[in-house]
């Protein structure tokens, strides 16, 4: 898999990490989570 | 990619490099370099808590270079000390105060210290551990870890209050430069006159610049770049086998090489980074978005730990941001680690690391915030795709680096 590919997978996974919820709380599946910027960064 | 031509390094083949993901790793092979050691050990240290212990019960960083020092080896440091604008970081820092000369005394009475300020309200930043300089042997280690407990962690973050950081182990040319780089500080270091400004047997003799390059012994392609502000230090020495560069005009050659290397993207830039602050380089990354690069940036995921005084300020970082955080080819990421108790736990992103387009990284000890261009900073940049696609896929939960 080269450099670009993972980062796919690094969104897919951050996305998927963050927004997976079981019983209200954050499912664990791995360490990247995806950050909203528009709340995190501008706001 | 290219690398840039405004600093003190040339370009060197023929090295060997190594990324070390996260501080458990890269301590542990500090230190059994430490213990290998034949002639010397030279290190320069920004932050150090007397709570730190090195790993698999070594003891503090005093016990380990003191047991070099013990077997006839030569054991250096070079330790910030903070002014008054920085002085709320002298809890952080070994600075020299009285205590600290008493711990000297008492556990590394053999190794020799001085101390280096920075220009007033800066930092120096600088985080190296370079070990038998000038013999074939000769390796170092860049990166960004600090010696406290946050830092002692592997990938993956299993528990709270965890520091995310990446280093690199490096041996062949580019290792004169590192060791350089460190004779100049150490020998215009700013308390060497001063009564507290220096400990141990060899503090107050100088150190000669190295005069013959490090031989080859890989296939990576490296240039140690810095962050020296002007006035700081004066000695032009050149490094071997490279033109005279006047030091005493600063040096700047971390920022030129951000620059270039975004400018350069074709397809992908990776950031990890504390905060991304600093206007140049956030309008690269907007032009970079702009004609289609993928940017992707890891910071750390609690925001608030980067909204202090290092973050800039006014319309324009608000509207650099608003562009990237719209722009489809921009993510914004966070890690975060399992606790004991199950429970997500936010991760500290202190990795100062960019990779562009599967071939091409820098790695060291400089932040993108608005201090970070001014102060004392060194990075390695490199060119290898077997080294540089290590962080990504750590990150991505594919595979890591070395763990």
């Amino acid at each position: 898999m080269d450099g670009r590919a993972a980062l796919g997978e690094l969104r897919a996974a951050g996305v998927r990490n963050t927004e997976r919820q079981e019983g209200g709380r954050p499912a664990w599946e791995g360490i990247i989570l995806a950050l909203d910027p528009l709340r995190w960064w501008v706001s | 990619m290219p690398f840039v031509g405004t600093g003190a390094y040339p370009v060197r083949v023929g090295n060997a490099v190594r990324p070390l993901l996260d501080g458990a790793a890269a301590f542990r092979a500090i230190c059994e370099a430490i213990d290998g050691a034949q002639a010397r050990v030279w290190v320069t240290v920004t932050f150090l808590w007397a709570g730190f212990r090195m790993p698999e019960g070594r003891g503090s960083v005093f016990t380990v270079l003191e047991r070099a020092s013990q077997r006839g080896v030569e054991v250096r440091l070079l330790c910030w000390r903070p002014d008054e604008a920085t002085a709320e970081l002298r809890a952080n820092a070994f600075w020299g105060s009285a205590g600290h000369f008493d711990q000297l005394r008492r556990e590394a009475p053999g190794i020799s210290v001085r101390w280096d300020r920075a220009q007033p309200g800066f930092c120096q930043h600088q985080k190296v551990w370079l070990v038998d300089a000038g013999l074939d042997t000769a390796c170092a280690f860049v990166g960004s870890m600090n010696l406290n407990p946050h830092s002692m962690v592997a990938p993956g973050h299993a528990g709270a209050g965890q520091n995310h950081d990446v280093a690199l182990a490096i041996r062949g040319p580019v290792v004169t430069d590192i060791q350089h780089n460190f004779v100049q500080r150490w020998n215009e270091a700013s308390e060497r006159h001063e009564a507290d400004g220096r400990f141990g047997p060899g503090a107050e003799g100088e150190l000669a610049f190295p005069g013959v390059i490090a031989a080859a012994c890989g296939t990576t392609v490296a240039q140690v770049q810095r962050t020296i502000h002007a006035g700081r230090y004066t000695a032009s020495v050149p490094a071997p086998g490279h033109g005279a560069f006047e030091v005493a005009r600063g040096e700047y050659s971390i920022r030129d090489q951000y620059l270039e290397a975004i400018g350069a993207a074709r397809e992908y830039v990776y950031l990890e980074q504390q905060a991304v602050s600093v206007r140049p380089i956030l309008e690269a990354l907007v032009a970079a978005v702009e004609r289609g690069v993928v940017v992707v940036l890891v910071v750390p995921s609690v925001a608030d730990r980067i909204h202090g005084a290092a973050e800039g300020r006014g319309a324009w970082l608000r509207e650099a941001r608003r562009v990237l955080a719209l722009s489809p080819g921009f993510f914004l990421g966070g890690l975060a680690g399992c606790g004991v108790d199950g429970a997500r736990h936010p991760v500290h992103v202190h990795a100062k690391l960019m990779i562009v387009d599967d071939g091409w990284a820098t790695v060291g000890s400089c932040n993108l915030h608005r201090y970070s261009l001014e102060e004392q900073r060194l990075n390695v940049a490199l060119a290898d795709p077997a080294v540089v696609r290590a962080p990504v896929r750590a990150a991505a939960g594919i595979s890591g680096g070395t763990r």
